[in-house]
């Protein structure tokens, strides 16, 4: 009986909100610009942000984006006394670009892979690995934590120019090292493997803390009483680890990962100061390399291309990857 | 044989928190046994170095006759139902149930059985594909239940179970705990800080306060018999009343003073063989309002109204007496609207049923004489 008649008020007053709403929007299609204007405090507040967002963002992209459809390089960019003579020339750069003809992409490219990949997973491992020993109830973490955080406290300049010195064939400390125990000194940074090896450790040296961090996290947000269940149901603690902290951190692996990937596939000012992208662009990574392509050889139209073509690719990596954890989780 | 032996058993936190002291307990086999007392009582504690979540400092603890008390919990064989249920968020109800058995390399075949037969009892048949975070609250603490009994353990342990469900919910499970229990009929130790689950579900009930032991008795004993002041004023809704005062001999006519209060001991009083300084304690339903022809009389107390609190089957009468409060349950429907009539401040007299008066020494630990 109650039910009954609180059914129906709720029904009656559906209704009610139902056609109110059917009001609002008819009166809407009759003048939008009332509605404008009834909104306009809105509008006078969010237009600050939207200017600086176009006037920063949009129109260089959208410039960007024409320049890669142009011949652009210092003779025909125009200056005081001339006026610009650059010329659309379609998809001809991107065709460059992808027939490797006078551009190195591929090979640019691998090496991205190469070096993004690594690093993040070299990231991941080691920031997993402190992150599980900081966790442990282990006396003087405090000051562990602490120490682990000084890669990522120092500005990353200096710690370029730091590795770049341990480095340095002559008066490097590895090189030092190697020759106070008798073993014939390394090249470090003109020999291609290694000065590959010598910016991914530098790179991985910049980010392990800021992974750590997050699994640190992630490893603090697991419930004791988890754990707790897991050891009364008669799990040992290697099967606590993988039934319960692995899958627990799932979601912060996915979100690490993705953000380590954009950040290091972007990453611009560690080979730029560590090997400034040599021996011979062998350590070029696309960022650098359409550094390269703008400001040493100013060829600003194929300079563009490259950015374009890093925006794609990061594009429809993030949105495979964001399709992979939906399905996933 | 009991099934759980508790000796002497304490409990020390870094050396210096003494949370549990000389803890002796038997549990027999098929007992509910109820842990109760004032948060931050020690009962966590307890019941953790049960399961083996905690070492004991000092003491043993005996399952089955077997020393336990430095075995990791796999080895003890008992099952945890947990206050937050500990749910693995990432297994669906089926995997968290069975996850024990698949560790302890059950068959296929005995799995599902049990899985089924468990899932059946407690009716989420329907829920076994589902994640815990797509469950109600009581579907949850189902589930949890369902993790500990597909075990079929030697010791069931339930670390408040029902605090995180509403009074309605609440109180449905109550009973279908107890239904469980008794088809099931496995030992279980169930610890609460609500007084009204203890009576409710124990088979007995173990009063802990301070780290220790204070009374142990079934639910009716304790409520009877409370051994000593903290344990009366703990168990029972309303509070019982305590006064302390002076009881005074004079020839044959024994009189209670308390504050500018004298209470007569009428015919059939209990009271103390002798005189002296006692408190004195009387439940909420040992004293009624006084009928207007007798209302007068010297084995009433004489109280101020302050709040009638209204209940439906009852009425509970807050009044004030020498500056404390005396609570005073009324059901007879002539004299509930009798009450009802009543303002704030008058002047009412409660008389006492003397056959269950409560006494106890005056002292801190205030023991039941
Ligand atoms: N790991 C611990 N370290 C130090 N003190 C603790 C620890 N666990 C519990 N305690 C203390 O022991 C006392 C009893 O806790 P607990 O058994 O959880 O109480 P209850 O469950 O009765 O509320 C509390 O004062 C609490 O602070
Ligand atoms: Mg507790």
């Amino acid at each position: 009986m109650e039910k009954a008649v609180e059914a129906k008020i709720i029904e009656s007053s559906d209704q009610k909100i139902l056609s109110d709403a059917s009001n609002v929007t008819k009166k809407s299609s009759l003048s939008w610009t009332h509605a404008l204007w009834q909104s306009r405090i809105a509008y006078v507040f969010v237009a600050p942000t939207v200017l600086v967002i176009l006037l920063l963002v949009i129109y260089p992209l959208i410039q960007g984006i024409w320049f890669s459809f142009t011949d652009m390089n210092q003779f025909n960019m125009g200056s005081r006394f001339t006026s610009p003579s650059y010329e659309f020339i379609g998809i001809r750069n991107y065709l460059d670009v992808f027939t490797g003809a006078g551009t190195a992409f591929y090979q640019v490219l691998r090496q991205s892979i190469i070096f993004t990949f690594t690093s993040v997973f070299f990231h991941i491992l080691i920031g997993l690995g402190l992150a599980l020993l900081l966790n442990q109830k282990l006396r003087g973490r405090t000051l562990f934590r602490t120490l682990l955080l000084v890669p990522w406290a120092v500005p990353s300049f200096v710690s370029a120019f730091s590795w770049r010195w341990l480095f340095n064939a002559e008066y490097g400390f590895f090189n030092l090292v190697l020759k106070k125990f008798g073993y014939t000194q390394i090249e470090w940074l003109s020999d291609p493997f290694w000065a590959m090896f010598a910016v991914i450790i530098t790179n991985i040296w910049l980010g392990f803390p800021f992974m750590m961090v997050s699994f640190l996290g992630g490893l603090q947000s697991i419930p004791e009483s988890l754990y707790e269940a897991a050891k009364v149901d008669g799990a040992g603690a290697i099967r606590r680890f993988f039934f319960i902290t692995m899958p627990m951190l799932r979601s912060v692996t996915f979100t690490v990962m993705l953000l380590g990937i954009i950040w290091t596939f972007n990453l611009f000012h560690v080979i730029y100061l560590v090997t400034g992208g040599g021996p011979f662009g062998m350590t070029d990574i696309l960022p650098t390399y359409t550094y390269m392509e703008a400001f040493q050889r100013w060829e600003f139209g194929m300079a563009s291309t490259y950015g374009v073509i890093i925006l794609s690719l990061l594009i429809v990596f993030t949105n495979i990857y964001s399709r992979m954890v939906k399905s996933s989780v | 044989m009991s099934n759980l032996s508790l000796k002497n058993l304490s409990k020390v936190f870094d050396a210096k928190t003494v949370v549990l002291r000389g803890i002796n307990l038997e549990i027999t086999q098929g007992e509910f046994v109820v842990l109760v007392g004032p948060s931050g009582c020690g009962k966590s504690t307890l019941l953790r170095l049960i399961a083996g979540l905690e070492q004991p400092t000092e003491g043993e603890i005996f399952i089955d006759g077997v020393s336990v008390a430095h075995k990791p919990p796999v080895e003890r064989d008992i099952a945890m139902v947990f206050q937050d249920y500990a749910l693995y968020p990432h297994m669906t109800v089926a995997e968290n149930m069975t996850f024990g058995l698949k560790i302890r390399k059950v068959p296929k075949a005995v799995i599902a059985e049990k899985l089924k037969t468990a899932s059946k009892i407690l009716g989420i048949e329907s829920l076994l594909d589902r994640k815990p975070s797509q469950l109600s609250g009581g579907q949850r603490q189902r589930v949890a239940i369902g993790r500990a009994i597909v075990r079929e353990p030697k010791l069931f342990l339930f670390d408040e179970p029902l605090s995180n469900l509403d009074a309605k919910l609440r109180a449905d499970m109550r009973i279908d705990l107890s239904a469980l229990h008794q088809r099931v009929g496995q030992t279980s130790i169930y610890v609460t800080h609500d007084q009204q689950e203890a009576m409710t579900l124990a088979d007995r009930i173990v009063v802990l306060d301070k780290g220790e032991i204070q009374q142990v008795g079934t639910p009716i004993e304790v409520y009877n018999k409370p051994a000593n002041v903290g344990v009366a004023t703990f168990i029972g809704s309303p509070t019982m009343n305590l006064f302390t005062g002076e009881l005074l001999f004079e020839g044959n006519k024994k009189t209670f003073r308390f504050g500018d209060n004298a209470l007569e001991m009428g015919d059939g009083f209990d009271t103390p063989l002798k005189p002296g300084s006692y408190k004195l304690g009387i439940r909420a339903e040992d004293l009624t309002l006084g009928i207007p022809e007798n209302e007068k009389n010297e084995t009433s107390i004489r109280a101020k109204l302050l709040v009638k609190e209204v209940h439906g089957h009852e009425i509970q009468v807050v009044a004030e007496v020498g500056g404390a409060r005396i609570i005073s349950r009324v059901s007879e429907r002539d004299l509930m609207s009798r009450i009802t009539g009543m303002h704030k401040g008058s002047e009412i007299y409660l008389p006492v049923h003397g056959g269950n008066l409560h006494w106890f020494e005056n002292t801190q630990h205030g023991a039941r004489i």
